[in-house]
C-alpha cells in the first residue's frame, strides 16, 4: 500500500488527533498507522446500541491490543432512533418525547468528551474512508482532497484498496473481530440486515436489542414478508 | 488554569456560570486538580445512564399486568381502511403476540394488496455462515 507521506507529515504536526473507532478494519488500519508513526490520539466509538456485549468484546480486544483507552459514546444515531420513536410500544411515546432526545452530531459528542476533561483544543479529527469503496467517495477524495482544513478531517488511507487495508493489519499483528466471521464487515446498527445475525450468534444480545427497541422483530418481519411475497 | 475551570465547570454538571467560577477560591480548584479524570467518567455515564433509562422503562412496562396490545395497520388507501374495519373483529387480535401478516388478512377480507415491487437485499453474510 501507499502510504501518503504529505497525509504523515501533516499527522506528525498536531498534538493530537481524534478518530472515530467503529472497530472495523478500515478504522483498525488508521489506528495503527497513527500509532506506529508515533501521533497521539483519542479513539471514539459510537455505540448505536447500548450494552451488546459481543460489540464491548470487540472494544476491549483493540484495547488491549492497541494498549489504550477507547472513549465509548452514544452514536448520532442511537438519538435519532429514539428522537422517532422507532420500534417502540405506543406507549413509550409520552416517555421518550419527554427525555427530549437531542440531535446530535459526531462532532457535538467528540467536542463534549474534550469539554468534560478540560480539553478546549478542535483537532483533527482522521477518517477510514476509502476512494475505491464508491464512486462518490472517490469524487469526493479528488475533489476535495485527503486532508480537509474546512473540516478539519484526515482521510489517511484515502489510497489503500481493500487488501492493503487487510495486508496492513496482519503484517502488524493484529486482529480481526468476530464481525468478520458474522458479516464480513463490522456491526452497523438496527437493520435486518444484521440482525438476522445477531439474532442467531448473539442471542443474549437480541434479548438486549429487544429490551430498549421491543418492537425490533418488525425489522425482520418486513424482509421475511417482502421475500415471500415478492416471489409470487 | 483554564483547564481546569473546565474541569471544575464539568464537575458541578454546567450548573456553574462564569460568574461564579470567579468567585471560587484558588485553594478550591487545587482540591478538583487532584481528580482531574472524575469529570470524563462523569459524563460518559450520564450519556449512558440517559439512555439505560429506556431499558428499564421498557422492562417495567412489560412487568405490567395491565400489558394493552396494539394493532397497527398500515393501508394504501381510505377505502381499505373502511373495509377492513367493516369485516375486522379488532377483538379476534387482542392478547394475539405475533405479527399479523397484512397481505393474508387483506386477501381474507377481499382486498387485493399489492405485491412487493422491490425485493429487499438478502441479510449479510460471510462466507463462514453461509449454508
Amino acid at each position: 500500500m501507499i502510504v501518503d507521506k504529505e497525509i504523515i507529515d501533516f499527522l506528525k504536526t498536531q498534538k493530537k488527533v481524534t478518530i472515530g473507532f467503529s472497530t472495523g478494519k478500515d478504522s483498525l488500519a488508521c489506528a495503527i498507522l497513527l500509532k506506529k508513526n508515533n501521533i497521539d490520539f483519542i479513539p471514539f466509538f459510537f455505540y448505536q446500541i447500548p450494552d451488546l456485549e459481543f460489540v464491548e468484546k470487540n472494544i476491549q480486544l483493540y484495547e488491549k491490543e492497541l494498549n489504550m483507552e477507547v472513549i465509548r459514546v452514544p452514536h448520532p444515531m442511537l438519538y435519532d432512533w429514539l428522537r422517532h420513536q422507532d420500534f417502540q410500544y405506543p406507549s413509550m411515546i409520552d416517555y421518550l418525547d419527554e427525555k427530549g432526545y437531542i440531535k446530535s452530531s459526531f462532532e457535538d459528542m467528540i467536542n463534549l468528551y474534550l469539554y468534560s476533561i478540560g480539553d478546549e483544543n478542535e483537532y483533527y479529527d482522521i477518517v477510514g474512508m476509502r476512494a475505491n469503496e464508491s464512486f462518490n467517495r472517490r469524487m469526493i477524495l479528488k475533489d476535495k482532497g485527503a486532508i480537509r482544513h474546512d473540516i478539519k478531517k484526515i482521510y489517511p488511507i484515502h489510497n489503500w484498496s481493500m487488501k492493503d487495508v487487510n495486508e496492513y493489519i496482519i503484517e502488524n499483528k493484529y486482529s480481526f473481530t468476530d464481525d468478520y466471521k458474522v458479516w464480513n464487515r463490522s456491526f452497523d446498527g438496527l437493520k435486518y440486515q444484521f440482525l438476522f445475525g445477531v439474532k442467531e450468534n448473539y442471542p443474549k444480545d437480541w434479548q438486549t436489542i429487544k429490551e430498549y427497541f421491543p418492537l425490533i422483530e418488525l425489522e425482520l418481519f418486513r424482509y421475511e414478508k417482502n421475500i415471500e411475497y415478492f416471489k409470487k | 488554569m483554564k483547564k481546569t475551570l473546565n474541569t471544575l465547570k464539568n464537575n458541578e454538571e454546567f450548573e456553574i456560570n462564569d460568574f461564579e467560577l470567579n468567585e471560587i477560591e484558588f485553594n478550591d480548584i487545587q482540591d478538583i486538580e487532584d481528580e482531574e479524570d472524575i469529570p470524563k467518567e462523569k459524563i460518559i455515564k450520564v450519556l449512558s445512564d440517559d439512555i439505560k433509562s429506556l431499558r428499564e422503562k421498557n422492562k417495567q412496562f412489560q412487568a405490567t399486568n395491565d400489558k394493552q396490545t396494539y394493532l397497527i395497520v398500515v393501508f394504501s388507501t381510505n377505502e381499505d381502511k373502511s373495509e377492513f374495519l367493516k369485516n375486522v373483529n379488532i377483538e379476534d387480535y387482542k392478547n394475539h403476540t405475533t405479527m399479523v401478516d397484512g397481505y393474508k388478512l387483506a386477501k381474507n377480507i377481499g382486498i387485493s394488496p399489492q405485491k412487493p415491487k422491490f425485493k429487499l437485499a438478502r441479510p449479510i453474510e460471510s462466507h463462514h455462515t453461509k449454508k
